[in-house]
């Protein structure tokens, strides 16, 4: 994607989020104290938190079906290409990190409803009554608050020690998880006498030694050259 | 109730047609741009590329010395020449010095094992002494821009003959100060999970930098930008400063990995714990005249961060500029361009007189026939 398409495609799910939430707020305005006014904003506020966290952290891949929140079995179907006992090692380990990763997503989750929870409350205190008509003027003016609400809530839970860990423990799992990943699919690839990421890595570390050496060798020269003109 | 559906339908509509309008003119306005003013490459190395910009024309060169740009390894530095009227570089041309930026370039995996080291002692010095050799001078200026000022920091301690003046902009020095949230952020990550991973996605990077506070930026500022479809001049400049935004290049994976380890986890700069290429970073080798420049409103760099340079340097000529903008708004904002070029090419300008005076004071034959 390019720079001009991925600010374009920003744009685009900016727009259609307010114009979802706009819907929100013109099929509410009628029944503003009602629990679905406060429980749609909050909805909305938690997909908007949950979006920009994937976009900054990315999703492990999960290449068979995994049935979302169940806990997992270190026996469930993983089976490994080579029968030896290093890759059903790390096909049981991914089997654990896939588990702790869905754990820890679903506390983040906890922080970010708890959050949109919080910043709805702000906006319905500090709202007032909905205008009887809305317009893009009017609209905005809302929309503004709602986000000023909204920040404010962020950045208290943003702060948070506990909310600190538990994002960290997310992203370092996911980490873990992909690492894990990887390594049981060179086990599978050698086994498969095809060339693996690791053995890439090697010969790209092989070769930045050699253009060191070469960039010291050339830097050596250029100073030897420089001394003797000057000596002459 | 009734009537409800036949409001939020025209409403929808307009804002629809607003939306449709802004996307076309984003897609239109697409075409590749690195910067307004013109420039010849004069040093390549690897992936990284000296640039000098062209003189205006009828400008008198200033006797400062050659102004050396060191942007961040994050985005693209084209933000400092994003349109004429926006263009911290093209106002240092316009007051006669001559201007040399470097560009990282775009690393790939076949980079993932550049450390600090070989962008400090290694691509930086070479840009340097590239500089030197050409005009014939033993030193040059020093701008280093948010992360590039951290590393023009470094530099200019382990390489303090080089520098004549440092001038830092948006620079974190003190990375552990109230309020920084990427640090916060950034204590509890496992970095060596993350080197062995690769490079950093610049995708990513991005969506970090915007999470920060993710409804105003994610959000808020294109809902804003629908009020601004009667005002082209506005709206382009949103646009090339979105695209700036999005234009991030991946991070090589071992030099992310020391820059977060050492100075945001470890604070190893403020700590005097940092070395590179097995010297000691200290920042009391830093005796040169420094300008520090930062912004009050500042989410990515604290001003907290940049101002904790005060007392911690070595030199006796420190002078802070606080600008009342954010961190791109020291870039782009017309508050930035009115204030900031001028306050840099003023202080360059005193301290070159400073050197002519002190030359004619150790030796007036000498200095005569420099001059």
């Amino acid at each position: 994607m390019d720079n001009a398409t991925s600010a374009e495609a920003a744009f685009k799910s900016a727009i259609d989020r307010f114009g979802q939430l706009l819907r929100s707020l013109t099929s509410c305005a009628v029944s503003q104290g009602s629990p679905t006014f406060g429980a749609q904003l909050t909805a909305e506020l938690e997909r908007w938190l949950r979006e920009s966290f994937s976009a900054m952290a990315g999703t492990p891949v999960f290449p068979w079906p995994w049935p979302t929140g169940t806990p997992v079995s270190p026996s469930a179907s993983l089976h490994p290409v080579s029968s030896n006992s290093g890759a059903a090692g790390s096909a049981q380990r991914i089997m654990k990190l896939t588990e702790q990763w869905f754990q820890a997503q679903a506390q983040l989750a906890g922080f970010w409803s708890n959050m949109a929870q919080s910043a709805t409350e702000k906006f319905i205190a500090q709202v007032g009554l909905l205008p009887p008509e809305l317009d893009l003027h009017n609209a905005t003016t809302l929309y503004d608050l709602l986000i000023s609400c909204a920040e404010e809530a962020h950045a208290q839970m943003a702060n948070c020690e506990k909310y600190v860990a538990a994002r960290a423990l997310l992203i370092n799992t996911t980490a873990e998880l992909t690492l894990e990943q990887r390594s049981y699919m060179e086990m599978c690839a050698r086994a498969l006498g095809l060339p693996s990421r690791s053995d890439i890595e090697a010969i790209q570390a092989d070769l930045s030694v050699l253009k060191r050496a070469l960039q010291a060798n050339q830097t050596r020269s250029r100073r030897n050259k420089r001394k003797s003109g000057r000596s002459r | 109730v009734s009537k409800r559906p036949v409001e939020f339908d025209g409403l929808w509509l307009e804002l629809s047609r607003r939306a449709v309008e802004v996307g076309e003119k984003l897609r239109r306005d697409s075409a590749d741009q690195e910067g307004c003013s013109l420039r010849e490459a004069v040093w390549r190395q690897d992936k990284t590329v000296l640039y000098r910009y062209l003189p205006l024309p009828f400008i008198r060169g200033s006797r400062a010395h050659p102004v050396l740009i060191c942007y961040a390894l994050v985005n693209r530095p084209y933000i400092l020449d994003l349109q004429p009227d926006r263009s911290l570089i093209r106002a240092l041309l316009a007051a006669g010095l001559e201007v040399y930026l470097i560009d990282w370039g775009r690393p790939d995996s076949g980079d993932r094992m550049l450390s600090l080291d070989d962008y400090i002692s290694g691509y930086l010095d070479g840009f340097v002494r590239h500089i030197l050799e050409r005009h014939g001078v033993e030193k040059l200026n020093l701008i280093g821009v948010c992360q590039g000022g951290t590393l023009s920091l470094c530099y200019a301690s382990l390489h303090s003959k080089q520098v004549a003046n440092l001038i830092t902009m948006v620079t974190p020095v003190d990375f552990q100060t109230e309020g920084n949230l990427l640090s916060k952020w950034a204590q509890h990550l496992d970095m060596d999970l993350m080197q062995r991973l690769g490079n950093i996605s610049g995708t990513q990077l991005t969506a970090l930098f915007l999470s920060l506070r993710p409804f105003r930026l994610g959000q808020q500022k294109y809902v804003n930008l629908l009020d601004q479809l009667n005002d082209p001049a506005a709206l382009e400049m949103f646009l090339r400063v979105e695209n700036w935004v999005f234009d991030s290049p991946d991070q090589p994976a071992q030099a992310t990995a020391e820059f977060v380890k050492w100075f945001y986890q470890e604070n190893r700069l403020v700590r005097a714990t940092l070395s590179i290429a097995g010297r000691r970073v200290d920042l009391k080798a830093v005796r040169m005249p420094v300008l520090n420049v930062f912004a009050t409103g500042d989410h990515i760099v604290p001003p907290a961060s940049s101002m904790a340079l005060r007392g911690r340097i070595g030199s006796v000529d420190y002078s802070e500029l606080a600008v009342d903008t954010g961190h791109i708004g020291m870039y782009v904002s017309l508050r930035a361009q009115a204030i900031v070029p001028a306050k840099i090419s003023r202080w360059l300008a005193e301290r070159a007189c400073s050197d002519i005076k002190s030359l004619l004071t150790i030796s007036p034959c000498c200095a005569a026939t420099n001059l």
